[in-house]
């Protein structure tokens, strides 16, 4: 048991390290108080704004952006990416448009995109699908390249026709890939989300924190940056779940 | 192949802008989504003007500061995380821990910190980019093969040598997979950090700030225009970068 808890501490030693540091410099004050709160505190406001209401508005406003925008490019970026590995004619027709289209900074249309939608959940949600519609589709696209040319071969030599091969040997084969591109495009969504609900907003957590450190209380930012962390520790690992749930052979 | 690849985008690019064009010209869309003509117009004054130098030489200032000190930190670190399993060890929670949380909430508490200045803007840019090139090297280097390790110590080779002529090498393929990531990242937050905050001051983010502040949108699409050009002029450097330095590796991006 004692055993186990000092391992604990050792695995986790840089944590305490920087939680230790961290409680020093602000208790020996070379920074003001105001600028450099102690965790404690930060804790204290963190649990404040846990069990405030408008904490949960706005979390639902934003999780509502980010779960439709990322379904959407779901959606839209799995099929795409499964059609382009089939269908030689569309790939040389979106190949391109996907390589233009990758290092450009996307987020940078957001203000034009409040000009046509305004500043409502559907800018947001458009940039979010946006952005995420490339990992999602890219991963998708070279997954479903590399499945074994040995199984289609086998599905098509006892009979299968084009519709029983997509559903029981395609897309089994490429869900791996199709996660991997959807656990790079989770954490997009949010930080998306939060970037554009600081940028313009009147509703969200990304607007809460604007709003928060408007009043230049630093243990108030600190606790909803910690909050914000937090959301997107468990978008993360709820998405771990699920594909342990649909990939149970691996 | 590439060549084709080249043929086939420009030809895609040219349809939509006439497409775009053609719309403006008949006023099936609003006004504000100006016309590439318009666009175009608005850059090219931007160009004459020589006021665009000083927005873009602001902004790509902040955007290459932080890039290379994310080279210089992310892969050293990376590597060292890598290879000496206690480094790696002590480093992982903390990492793991920082990682999900999206940098850019951090842009309040640095802008309190440091103040609306560049330092502030350069910090959240190696903060955000930092990560992907961390995680792809310290990664890159533990899937190495053990075998050429071994043979390097075999012969002879010192911990240092060891270091700069087998991992280094040998993980940069992993390396440039991470940069290339950080690299978008770069520009993200380069316009993130101008354009949340105070509108004063230069850079690409600023000029849409105040275009959108004054509803010229022709000016913001000329804006986000330059950022486009300088993302994909900055993403094809690195490819030739990488395809110069990495001529052994078939796996090309």
């Amino acid at each position: 048991m004692l055993k186990k808890v000092v391992d604990k501490v050792v695995k986790y030693q840089s944590i305490l390290v920087f939680f230790l540091l961290w409680e020093i410099i602000a208790f020996v004050g070379v920074l003001p108080e105001r600028l450099f709160p102690s965790l404690f505190s930060v804790f204290g406001v963190l649990l404040e704004i846990v069990v405030s209401a408008i904490f949960w508005d706005n979390l639902s406003i934003t999780m509502y952006r980010v779960i439709v925008g990322f379904l959407i490019a779901a959606a839209l970026g799995v099929p795409l990416g499964l059609m382009m590995s089939r269908y030689n004619f569309l790939n040389t027709l979106v190949q391109p448009m996907l390589s233009i289209g990758y290092p450009i900074p996307r987020v940078a249309l957001y203000p034009i995109l409040v000009f046509i939608l305004g500043i409502g959940s559907g800018s947001k949600i458009l940039l979010i699908t946006l952005e995420c519609l490339f990992p999602i589709v890219i991963s998708t696209y070279y997954g479903a390249m590399r499945v074994n040319h040995l199984f289609i071969w086998a599905s098509q030599n006892m009979g299968a026709n084009d519709r029983k091969m997509f559903w029981k040997v395609l897309l089994p084969a490429t869900t791996p890939a199709i996660f991997t591109g959807l656990r790079m495009a989770i954490p997009l969504a949010l930080i998306i989300a939060v970037l554009t609900e600081m940028i313009s907003s009147t509703e969200g957590i990304g607007y809460q924190l604007v709003y928060l450190s408007s009043s230049l209380v630093q243990e108030n930012v600190l606790a909803m940056v910690l909050l914000i962390g937090i959301v997107g520790y468990i978008l993360s690992s709820s998405l771990d779940f699920i594909q342990n749930k649909f990939i149970f052979w691996k | 192949m590439d060549k084709k690849f080249q043929k086939i985008a420009a030809i895609e690019i040219i349809v939509v802008m006439l497409l775009w064009e053609g719309l403006a010209y008949f006023q099936l869309i609003p006004t504000y989504l100006s016309s590439p003509t318009i666009i175009l117009a608005a850059m090219w004054d931007l160009i004459k003007s020589g006021e665009i130098i000083s927005h873009m030489g602001a902004s790509l200032y902040r955007s290459m500061f932080g890039f290379v000190v994310v080279i210089i930190i992310g892969v050293g670190l990376g590597i060292l995380a890598g290879y000496y399993k206690k480094i790696g060890n002590f480093f992982d929670p903390i990492i793991n821990a920082i990682n999900p949380i999206p940098k850019i909430a951090l842009l309040p508490i640095l802008m309190v910190w440091f103040g609306m200045t560049d330092t502030t803007r350069i910090l959240i840019i190696f903060l955000t980019a930092f990560f992907p090139t961390f995680v792809a090297t310290r990664d890159g280097v533990r899937s190495m093969k053990q075998v050429h390790l071994w043979a390097a110590e075999n012969m002879g080779a010192s911990q240092l040598q060891l270091l700069y002529k087998v991992v280094f090498p040998g993980t940069l393929p992993k390396i440039f997979d991470g940069l290339r990531v950080s690299l978008g990242l770069t520009f993200v937050m380069m316009f993130s950090s101008e354009i949340i905050g105070a509108s004063n001051g230069a850079g690409l983010g600023f000029l849409i700030l105040n275009a959108d502040l004054v509803g010229r949108t022709d000016i913001m699409f000329a804006a986000v225009a330059f950022i486009a050009v300088l993302g994909f002029i900055f993403d094809r450097i690195l490819l030739k970068v990488r395809s110069k330095l990495l001529w052994w590796d078939l796996n090309q991006a």
